[in-house]
């Protein structure tokens, strides 16, 4: 991957500050950050999917989650990306379009109703089952699995992270303080 | 691409190798998906959820013996069980069902009950899926699984990684969905 075309646009901390304008709030910072308030999607999409720490890649998973809108911005993302960052955008989307299939009505309780995340990779790019099949939990995990053979990396634990992260995040925004 | 998918007969197969692989005394529960394979008709599971209790002399037997047989059939076995998450209601001992005895292991259904209210807890769609057949296939009652989600919920508040609205508010959605497929049958 050539370094140059890998650097996010912005700091971590910057990145770790638009997530939480997006209500992906998992990553904390020790100081406090302004968010950009001419940061576009596509920019956010973008730099998480280069962004060399795994835990700013992941946070993909829940943007989308979080976001279902956003996949409209995803298939034209992908073909301008390099291609290993192109790559953990498809992935990272296709676990969301899973991980949303198989907690649907939970997401509903906190979310409302959303937009389902088109299925834009799954069956067409990596031959997996369609995001229907068994509440999605067989494409989930045949996402892992092939991602694991690739990296070696148990994704199925770090797909389960993601959405426990956000389910929590969900749950406490929506309890009242003592 | 999928896993591989685990029926009746492979539960079954997996049982009668693990009983001859270990040669002690022991008693496995098995929990969720691969118990409810057995007495729902379900068609499949993706793995093995276990629970059992062994003499400590033989833990390392008895998980070598796991690891081998899950090898043999390649089938994830993982070590689950409801009172990692929830606390297990009344009676959940005496509510067992024996499924056979394999070489010198007992093999039983953990407590429905407490599986149904475990898998609530997590709330996935497949977990709801589970519960409301669990309810019309006639493993659990509905009314009872109400009596025993507030007996638990006094307990489970307890736990500091409890999170009670959340679990209240998946019960709540699991009843909706309960009336829901009672109302389009």
């Amino acid at each position: 991957m050539p370094l140059m075309e890998a650097i996010p646009t912005v700091s971590t901390s910057t990145l770790i500050a638009q997530l939480a304008t997006q209500d992906v709030r998992h990553l904390r910072l020790t100081r406090t950050v302004e968010p950009m308030s001419n940061f576009s999607p596509e920019t956010l999409i973008t730099d998480l999917a280069r962004h060399p720490d795994a835990r700013l890649r992941e946070a993909l998973i829940l943007l989308f989650l979080r976001q279902p809108t956003y996949a409209r911005y995803v298939p034209e993302i992908t073909v301008a990306l390099e291609s290993e960052a192109a790559l953990t955008l498809r992935h990272m989307y296709t676990a969301a379009v899973y991980l949303q299939r198989l907690w649907r009505s939970t997401l509903g309780l906190y979310l409302g109703n959303f937009l389902l995340l088109p299925d834009y990779f799954g069956q067409a790019e990596f031959c997996l089952p369609a995001p229907d099949l068994h509440f999605g939990e067989a494409g989930l995990r045949a996402l892992a699995a092939l991602f694991q053979a690739k990296t070696g990396y148990d994704w199925l634990t770090t797909y389960h992270s993601a959405i426990s992260l956000l389910l929590a995040q969900l749950s406490l925004a929506m309890t009242p303080d003592d | 691409m999928t896993d591989n998918l685990v029926d009746a007969q492979g539960i079954s197969d997996f049982l009668q190798r693990l009983g001859r692989c270990y040669r002690h005394n022991g008693t496995v529960y098995l929990v969720g998906g691969s118990s409810l394979l057995l007495v729902l008709a379900k068609e499949s599971t993706f793995d093995i959820d276990l629970k059992f209790e062994v003499p400590p002399e033989y833990h390392t037997e008895f998980i070598r013996c796991l690891r081998q047989v899950g090898r043999e059939l390649k089938v994830p076995v993982e070590q689950a069980s409801p009172d990692q998450f929830i606390p297990l209601p009344n009676g959940y001992q005496e509510r067992r069902q024996f499924v056979g005895r394999f070489g010198n292991l007992e093999v039983f259904h953990f407590d429905f009950y407490s599986v149904a209210l475990s898998k609530l807890h997590s709330g996935n769609e497949k977990d709801f899926a589970d519960v409301i057949r669990m309810i019309r296939q006639g493993v659990i009652e509905l009314p009872t699984l109400e009596i025993q989600f507030r007996e638990i919920l006094p307990r489970y508040e307890n736990l500091l990684s409890a999170d009670p609205e959340s679990f209240q508010r998946k019960f709540v959605l699991f009843q909706e969905k309960v009336g829901n497929a009672s109302d389009s049958t």
